[in-house]
């Protein structure tokens, strides 16, 4: 840590996500942890939706109001982090095109420059690393890390889930076709339901193939799709967990799709 | 003026320009060009021979072109000769009887490049060199070209020739080939099965500029 | 209510074992061969660069450098005919062909030929068009279209195109069983079509303005035959094609090879004009047909970018929708991401507009389109095209309902936990039981449990109790 944090404590406003927030809370509760262990104090405003649905269905419109409203929510706050690439994405990246008039494109601006996706907050920014729990030896599980299509090439995502997995003495493995979409797409899985479900099926099986005993990634909805499809191909051994819950040592629930 | 270009003037937010403000017009465009961007090469040479045999070119060096007469007579084709003053000075006596002038029928071409270039493993002939049936017709092709006339980029040889004079300027990168069928390579596609090139080094006397 | 199209389409072709296997095939190959190209390129990002340039100051000035490029064509003793419409295109060659009294004619490959369906055209008027790109003379035979725009053929098997030749080229008992076997058979049989055919009819790359040129890049030299031989060449080829110089022209070649095959160049990349005085031989009639066809009301709108394209088909190589489904869903003759931007601009029927749709934003097109094509940009305009002009997809009112209610965050809030709640309680063993309107996501797949109250509701909770 810097000398300036020991001074001003940064201020991170917590943006959940709707899959977050209504499905597994247990990631937001794992992210606010990490980030009050590398030194932030974190608030989590009262949120709703960032609006990508609406953009990418077509609804210029809903989607301007509603990034005008989670602008808002999170005025006050030195960084908004996100635990998710296609949603910090949306407000890093997209937030600024959605505009026409100057005023709003540079507001977005300035707001996107506040933007994180959690794991690149917690290493390009803070420089964290997590300490393991426990002694790593005699816990070797093998683990494959699902690189999400916006994080990976929209924010440029892959060493820093890697180099925070690492000071917990963890190795992940790529399967093969491993930066080939896992097909959920948003409202795709639903509208395209077919090609989607081909595009998972694949994704499932080289995965499978890799026999890991953990899959991490940084996106709930692609992993909510994985778990999904490997739990009815019967792989119901290997744990699917979002990459926030690992690092904070807080795999005490359930994975995704499994119960106590 | 056609309602094609007028409409695409339009659609660029202007009316569309004739005759001599249309040339001053391109002359100040040119002026804007900007700076070629390249793969880096190291030597010309080196890196052409090295494209060369990934194209498949069959290649080999020889001091002279005396040697190439040698070849061709254990070739099964009659041997067609490109109509270049370089190609027919040779002494083709010993093949005489072989000697054809046509390429319609199977038959192994001979023609000489005016230009090799390094980065794609390219040779250059022209449709006033050789007719380009001669070129794509024939069985087997042998190129000859003068290691002096290999330049590491395109844009080298498009400032060195000068433009025009002919209907037709052919990089020639190998045999041809397909991937049609199941993405396999198949080579021998509809121009020529195997393409030699002959390339003579010749010491100190560098060649006369491509004409 | 009959489904759209492509969603019959490709639901037959996810369950064609004969087309999976073909794309199984073709797959990893184009992906490999591009990535190993370009890795021996150490600044391919700085050529894309140079090439997107190139390609976007072409259009800057379109009139400007199109007739520059019909003045030198001119000059040199060609002609540049100008079609507005397909219909101006096919009456244009069809008055060259009889000009020229032709009965057959060899056809290098063309997209714009196939954008207007001029072998039809050909036919209805006693002219034999005879395919060679070897791609397309497969599905000459088989009477289809072409499934990808470099590789024509790529949905068909070596059994299925030894099955087609056995029968077209009448061969009786006699076996074709390598690839070798089947391309020597080709070119035979296509040999003679060279040498016979009255006109020639291939594409174009590119265009150099400059000079009057147009540039012919294949691997197989089917296109150097067709437009050399015979006694009138005709290039069918669109306004968006033309750059300045021969400069521009090697800016693009540089990345064009290389994305659509992996090679630094193809084996013939020719340079065409008009007959000269010096030449040895060639046609004495060169004649360029330039189609519009609405790619004039892409200039100056957002969709501009979309003319940089140079129908390289890296981006359908790496999409992973299209290698699920194939070219022949998309029931466009450009398939895959840059179909899914140029079918509804360019025909704009309404089936056409679930094409944008059809995609994940996964990124991976833009990512190896060499001239920075801002695709999944392109393709979520046309979504908002779509549903300004009310073609509304089933299932929009709910996205409405939802931003709806996400617009009063303490109703949201409140009404999102409590639904959380109640499928939470339905949970068996974390996943949810089989419920209506959930289909299309448990058809296929298990749906994980909600864990109980919303985040946000068990984080106020938890603050309160501090």
């Amino acid at each position: 840590m810097t000398d300036d944090s020991a001074v001003k404590t940064p201020v991170v406003g917590l943006f959940a996500t709707c899959a977050v927030d209504l499905i597994r809370p247990a990631v937001g509760f794992a992210s606010a942890a990490l980030l009050e262990d590398a030194g932030c104090t974190v608030t989590v405003p009262e949120q709703s939706c960032c609006g990508q649905v609406a953009w990418n269905n077509g609804l210029g419109a809903e989607a301007r109001v509603l990034a005008r409203q989670l602008m808002a929510q999170f005025a006050d706050v030195d960084y908004v982090v996100v635990p998710s690439g296609s949603c910090a994405s949306m407000l890093k990246n997209h937030y600024p095109t959605l505009f026409s008039n100057p005023q709003d494109i540079l507001a977005a601006q300035e707001f996107a420059g506040r933007v994180y996706e959690l794991t690149c907050f917690l290493r390009d920014v803070l420089d964290y690393r997590p300490s393991p729990a426990q002694p790593t030896a005699g816990n070797e599980k093998k683990v494959v890390y699902h690189d999400s299509c916006a994080g990976l090439r929209e924010l440029g995502i892959r060493t820093q889930p890697r180099d925070l997995l690492a000071s917990l003495g963890v190795t992940v493995v790529d399967p093969q076709d491993c930066d080939v979409c896992c097909g959920f797409g948003g409202t795709f899985c639903v509208k395209f339901e077919d090609i989607s479900a081909k595009m998972v099926a694949d994704k499932a099986r080289n995965i499978a193939a890799q026999a890991p005993d953990v899959v991490l990634g940084g996106d709930l909805t692609c992993l909510l799709n994985i778990a999904g499809k490997l739990q009815r191909d019967g792989h119901d051994h290997i744990d699917v967990r979002h990459v926030a819950e690992y690092l904070a040592d807080a795999t005490q629930h359930p994975a995704i799709g499994h119960s106590e | 003026m056609n309602s094609v270009l007028r409409t695409i003037a339009a659609r660029l937010g202007r009316m569309p320009l004739a005759e001599d403000a249309l040339e001053r017009r391109f002359a100040e465009l040119k002026t804007t060009a900007t700076a070629t961007v390249a793969p880096p090469l190291a030597d010309a040479i080196t890196c052409f021979i090295a494209e060369a045999e990934k194209n498949l070119f069959e290649i080999s060096r020889h001091s002279n072109l005396e040697t190439l007469i040698g070849y061709l007579a254990d070739s099964k084709l009659p041997v067609v000769l490109a109509p270049q003053a370089s190609v027919r000075a040779l002494n083709w006596q010993p093949v005489i009887g072989r000697l054809s002038e046509d390429y319609r029928a199977p038959a192994l071409g001979v023609v000489e490049a005016v230009a090799g270039i390094a980065e794609t493993g390219s040779v250059t002939i022209r449709s006033t060199d050789a007719p380009s049936g001669l070129l794509f017709l024939c069985e087997e092709l042998v190129v000859i070209l003068r290691q002096e006339r290999i330049v590491a980029l395109q844009e080298e040889l498009w400032q060195r020739l000068s433009p025009g004079g002919y209907r037709a300027l052919h990089l020639i990168s190998g045999p041809s080939r397909t991937a049609d069928v199941e993405q396999t390579l198949q080579v021998g596609a509809h121009g020529p099965r195997r393409v030699h090139l002959w390339l003579v080094t010749e010491n100190g006397n560098p060649a006369p500029p491509a004409p | 209510m009959t489904e759209p199209g492509f969603i019959l389409r490709s639901r037959e072709a996810l369950a064609d074992p004969v087309l999976q296997s073909a794309m199984d095939k073709a797959r990893p190959g184009f992906v490999r061969k591009r990535s190993d190209a370009i890795a021996r390129v150490a600044n391919f990002s700085e050529l894309r660069d140079k090439a997107r340039e190139v390609r976007q100051r072409s259009l800057r000035d379109l009139d400007v450098y199109l007739g520059i490029f019909e003045r030198r064509v001119t000059a040199a003793g060609g002609h540049v005919h100008w079609a507005s419409s397909t219909d101006d295109l096919r009456r244009i060659v069809l008055d060259i062909a009889k000009a020229a009294g032709a009965r057959t004619a060899t056809k290098g490959k063309s997209m714009i030929a196939e954008e207007a369906e001029l072998n039809q055209a050909l036919e209805a008027a006693g002219i034999s068009p005879r395919e060679t790109d070897l791609g397309e003379y497969i599905i000459q035979l088989a009477g289809e279209p072409p499934s990808h725009i470099v590789a024509p053929a790529l949905h068909k098997t070596r059994p299925q195109i030894a099955d087609l030749f056995r029968t077209a080229h009448a061969l009786g008992e006699r076996q074709l069983e390598t690839v070798q076997d089947l391309v020597d058979e080709a070119r035979r049989v296509i040999r003679s079509h060279y040498l016979e055919a009255d006109i020639g009819i291939t594409g174009a790359n590119i265009l150099i303005a400059d000079t009057g040129t147009m540039v012919l890049c294949t691997n197989e030299g089917n296109g150097d035959l067709t437009a050399s031989l015979p006694d009138t060449h005709i290039v069918t080829t669109s306004i968006d094609k033309v750059v300045a110089s021969w400069d521009d022209a090697s800016a693009i070649l540089r990345v064009l090879a290389r994305s659509a095959t992996g090679q630094a160049i193809t084996t013939y990349t020719s340079f065409y004009g008009p007959r000269q005085p010096g030449d040895l031989d060639g046609p004495s009639h060169f004649h360029v047909v330039l189609l519009d066809n609405r790619r004039s009301s892409l200039l100056g709108s957002e969709y501009q970018e979309m003319l940089q394209c140079i129908k390289c088909g890296a981006c359908m190589n790496h999409c992973p929708v299209y290698q699920a489904v194939g070219g022949h869903s998309y029931d466009s003759v450009y398939p895959g991401p840059m179909g899914a931007v140029l079918t509804p601009l360019l025909r704009g029927e309404r089936g056409d507009y679930l094409l944008p749709h059809a995609s994940t934003f996964c990124g991976r097109c833009e990512e190896v389109c060499p001239v920075r094509i801002p695709l999944p940009s392109l393709l979520r305009k046309l979504r908002e095209k779509d549903v300004r002009e009310h073609h509304q997809r089933g299932g929009i009112w709910l996205i409405r309902f939802y931003v709806a209610l996400a617009r009063f965050p303490r109703l949201y809030r409140v009404a999102t936990s409590a639904l959380s709640v109640l499928s939470a309680k339905l949970a068996k063993r974390g996943k949810l039981p089989r419920l209506p309107g959930l289909g299309a996501w448990q058809r296929k797949r298990d749906m994980a449990a909600p864990q109980g109250a919303s985040f946000q509701q068990q984080w106020r909770a938890r603050r309160k109790s501090r």
